[in-house]
């Protein structure tokens, strides 16, 4: 995911009135409805403090870049905020601060979110300044504006990734898992070469197809009435049009086929790192698909605690690793499952390989225990109820299961994903994803002086 | 994500470099809102909505409770979700460890939870999991801390493995020899981190080698090798006493239960018979002349630039409305720096500044990863931007709108169990008080632009400050030179002197 913004200017506003008996029960109480000209509104109340905070998701990302413009849909995110001639630029965010609220954005393989956050007199303006580039943006991005974001995003790519320790990692492990066709073959970031070459242009086109209220759901949660929300909504974003007839360009997930790979693709890289670090790559299944939720819990029982399998043998027991991660990094198209192992200074990189096939190799034999699975569930229970504090985390939740699942009230499915989920099911799910002679491993080394 | 990242930061009380006070909430006053938009009469958008002022947000302050072995409680119900957070905060960091044996109790923060009362290590880590709880453990320069967030419901069993974690640590010596060699790592790892490298020179650079705040709170990696188990044992025994902790706690839980649990849970915690260590207040950092050092990154695509000078200790009734300032200046989206550096240059991803709250003498910082070919025009622009803020403070406008996002922040930190409990274990751990927030809320609130002019010439004036740059030498060497900065001195990743 990439951010517009620094990452400390991220707002965190929150609240914690969420209803909840207990993990097991989530309540996530909405109201939803449909404006003519097809954007999604959905209010989420939350009396507890006098706050809001919105999410206006556009079903548009990077997976939806045209050849040669790798990175565009980031780049166009920044280029929101660049004015317009109801709110010239920088006053979107001047308007904002000067009455207290916060703002962002961010893109993903899969979607584009903008986000603001603040006292709850603030609603109309943040619908306002949102309608308002809704409406016009496309048409005020002239060169200067594309060029001086340009350089915002490049920087943000060299800080990101290439100036981090192993950032570089994020940049090709799309590459090396997807082949060329696919639409998450490359980074969310992009090239440098391909944001040098996006034009005014193609700013124009890529805002007509995509930044339209039918491609759009707007969710407002906190110290907020649906009625209310409903009719400012009506009145800020009913009058846009849809500009193009057509439906846009948008890759769907009926589309494109659940990628693999056949044999085990390898790939070394050398960074200005002290250690080395191996990255195992499988693909696996979609989010909210059969199979997601069990990795997740897989994930858990790998690598969460002294005592999870990988943990416990290459860190505690034998001494071979730094750190291990597992992970299932969920996306709409398909998924990563992803194990990360920083290898100990002195330790043979191929020895913590072989130890790490050991493990899994177990794994893949025989369900885990009940008290493993156990374990997991605990951890996803608590962090479940965790990810719901804010108001502002609320409404990208109900954005995302808008998007993914087409029904914000999806809460208690997902959980029930994970209560649902056995020792037998993880393992018939491991053995699809964890498949040795087909997976990325690239290995992050440390540059010869 | 940063809400994780931010939670610990304010809550563990980070391990390296002052960690930024959580903003002090503020009430946002009645001002002249800005002029609406005037929309043409066909505009079908209508005109700018002006908000209404917003309500100003009061942050509740918690209860103070005696807690088990004269330690105090604070604590603050929240009943809408089934979470509690609750924090023990010492007041004995860095500051109070001997500087060749720096590290030393964020060393002994760290083995709290590698075997502790009846559970070798990975019996202990198998118990939090069990029960879906997070539990982390830091040191910071002013005080060490250690917290557990749970379900509600798994409260009384949470706080069992705690009280074992810090009344009980095993410290045995197969689980010390593993920790020191992962520390050793991390730390070697840490050179090679262009930000944590700004940090930790930054610092030391900054303080000098004798002070106390100069070594990072987790050690260099020549002061990790001297730190051995007796002394982390004989460290424990000294500074992890009830008689000095602070319990924090936020969340679904009330206060009789709280009290029952805690008696329960920590009934083996005493008092020892002797009184606490002093607590650490070194005081400031020795005045000099401006500096100016340099770390080498050849071929690194951006350079981390620093300045750095004294601020107030976070005590100082200067201190609230100075983080107004700061806000003004980097601590925004639409401050002058990042607009600067940012909006109108394209030469970072973002810019900001910060004023450390320490227990003693902290540090106002101004900081930006800048496109390393960039550097000289980011150090001038930086500078006027902090010059100009020193000779001219700042307009009624400026004023208005620190006052309304210090509103929004308030809002937002109290709005989460974890944003309370880190803004309370902050407090707790620089020796404010409970109420620390409203009080400082209510100097926000006060402070009219004249006073913040005044503080922003104290506190800004650059004249005495210290400029460090990680990246390329030889762009930096030059920046430097252009900006007529002081000659640069070479330093490594833990600011030791390297030859040129």
């Amino acid at each position: 995911m990439r951010l517009r913004r620094f990452l400390p200017f991220v707002p965190l506003v929150g609240a914690v009135a969420l209803m909840a008996r207990s993990a097991r029960s989530l309540e996530l109480p909405f109201e939803q409805t449909k404006l003519a000209n097809g954007l999604t509104v959905i209010v989420h109340e939350d009396h507890l403090l006098p706050e809001v905070a919105t999410n206006l998701l556009y079903r548009v990302a990077s997976k939806d870049e045209s050849p040669g413009r790798t990175g565009f849909a980031h780049l166009f995110e920044h280029l929101m905020f660049m004015g317009t001639k109801r709110a010239p630029n920088k006053m979107f965010d001047a308007w904002m601060e000067a009455a207290g609220g916060q703002n962002n954005a961010s893109t993903s393989a899969d979607v584009t979110d903008y986000f603001e956050s603040g006292p709850s007199t603030l609603l109309p303006l943040f619908l306002w300044l949102e309608a308002d580039r809704l409406e016009t943006l496309g048409g005020e991005i002239d060169r200067p504006k594309l060029d001086l974001q340009r350089d915002v995003v490049r920087n943000e790519r060299r800080q990101m990734t290439e100036n981090r320790p192993y950032g570089k990692v994020e940049l090709r492990l799309p590459e090396l898992l997807y082949p060329e066709s696919h639409p998450y073959h490359h980074p969310v970031i992009g090239s440098h070469a391909d944001l040098e070459a996006a034009s005014v242009e193609d700013v124009r086109t890529f805002f007509d197809e995509h930044y339209r209220p039918d491609n759009a759901a707007l969710v407002v949660a906190g110290d907020v009435r649906a009625a209310e929300v409903k009719e400012l909504a009506q009145r800020y974003f009913g009058f846009i049009p849809v500009r193009q007839r057509s439906a846009p360009r948008r890759v769907e997930k009926t589309a494109v086929a659940m990628p693999t790979l056949d044999k085990v693709v390898r790939e070394t890289l050398e960074d200005r790192v002290e250690m080395t670090k191996i990255i195992m790559a499988f693909h696996s299944p979609a989010r909210f698909d059969p199979g997601d939720a069990e990795l997740d819990l897989l994930a858990s029982i790998l690598s969460s605690g002294k005592t999870s399998r990988l943990y416990k043998s290459l860190v505690y027991e034998k001494s071979l690793a730094q750190s291990v991660t597992a992970s299932q990094d969920s996306s709409s198209l398909s998924s990563v499952f992803t194990i990360e192992i920083l290898v100990r200074p002195g330790v043979s990189a191929d020895a913590v390989e072989k130890a790490t096939d050991a493990i899994l190799t177990q794994v893949l034999a025989k369900a885990p225990s009940a008290e493993e699975v156990r374990r997991a569930k605990n951890q996803v229970a608590f962090q479940f109820v965790d990810r719901l504090q804010s108001v502002a985390a609320r409404a990208r939740l109900l954005n995302v299961y808008w998007y993914d699942k087409g029904d914000p009230g999806y809460v208690n499915k997902d959980l029930a994903r994970y209560e649902q989920a056995n020792a037998e099911g993880i393992l018939v799910q491991a053995k699809k994803t964890i498949t040795m002679g087909g997976r990325v491993i690239v290995r992050v080394v440390p540059r010869a002086p | 994500m940063k809400t994780a990242a931010a939670f610990l930061l304010a809550l563990v009380v980070a391990s390296c470099g002052g960690a930024s006070r959580a903003p002090a909430p503020s009430r946002a006053e009645p001002s002249a809102p800005p002029a609406p938009t005037v929309a043409p009469p066909s505009d079908p958008l209508g005109s700018r909505p002006v908000p209404a002022s917003a309500q100003p947000f009061v942050p509740p302050a918690p209860q103070v409770l005696d807690g088990p072995g004269k330690s105090k409680v604070w604590l603050l119900e929240r009943h809408g979700l089934p979470l509690v957070t609750v924090a023990i905060v010492v007041p004995y960091g860095s500051a109070a460890e001997p500087i060749e044996k720096g590290g030393l109790a964020y060393a002994t923060a760290d083995m709290l939870d590698e075997g502790a009362g009846d559970r070798d290590a990975l019996l202990f880590s198998q118990a939090i999991n069990d029960l879906g709880a997070r539990l982390a453990s830091s040191a910071d320069r002013d005080a060490s801390s250690v917290s557990i967030q749970m379900l509600s419901s798994k409260l009384e069993a949470a706080l069992s493995l705690l009280a074992d974690a810090v009344v009980k640590p095993r410290h045995e010596k197969k689980d010390w020899s593993r920790v020191s060699a992962l520390w050793n790592n991390a730390l070697k790892n840490r050179t090679q981190e262009p930000n944590d490298v700004a940090r930790v020179v930054t610092t030391f650079t900054y303080y000098g080698a004798k002070h106390p705040y100069a070594h990072p709170p987790d050690g260099t990696m020549a002061s990790a090798k001297k730190v051995q188990l007796p002394d982390i044992a004989k460290w424990h025994k000294t500074i992890w006493r009830p008689d000095a902790a602070t319990f924090v706690v936020v969340g679904d839980v009330k206060s009789t239960e709280l009290t029952a649990l805690l008696s329960k849970a920590f009934a083996a915690w005493k008092a020892p018979a002797d009184s606490a260590p002093p607590i650490a207040d070194p005081g400031p950092a020795a005045p000099r002349e401006m500096r100016s050092f340099v770390v080498d990154r050849p071929e690194a695509p951006q350079i981390v630039m620093s300045w750095v000078r004294s601020g107030p200790r976070a005590s100082d009734p200067a201190y609230a409305p100075l983080s107004m300032i700061n806000i003004a200046l980097g601590g925004s989206f639409t401050s002058r720096l990042n607009q600067n550096l940012r909006e109108d240059h394209g030469w970072t991803y973002g810019a900001r500044s910060s004023v450390n709250a320490q227990r003693s003498a902290g540090m106002v910082v101004v900081r930006a990863a800048i496109r390393a070919d960039a550097i000289a025009g980011a150090l001038r622009e930086a500078r006027k931007e902090v010059d100009t803020l020193a000779k001219e403070g700042l307009g009624e406008t400026d004023v208005e709108k620190v006052r309304a996002l210090l509103n929004g922040e308030a809002l937002e930190s109290y709005g989460t169990v974890r944003g309370v409990a880190g803004s309370l274990a902050g407090n707790a751990s620089l020796g404010l008080l409970p109420d620390q927030d409203v009080r400082d809320l209510a100097a926000q609130r006060s402070a009219s632009a004249k006073e913040l002019t005044a503080l922003a010439t104290t506190y800004f004036d650059l004249a005495a400050t210290t400029v460090v740059l990680v990246g390329p030498k030889d762009l930096a060497v030059k920046a430097l030179a252009e900006n007529g900065l002081p000659k640069p001195e070479f330093v490594d990743a833990e600011g030791a002197p390297v030859a040129h």
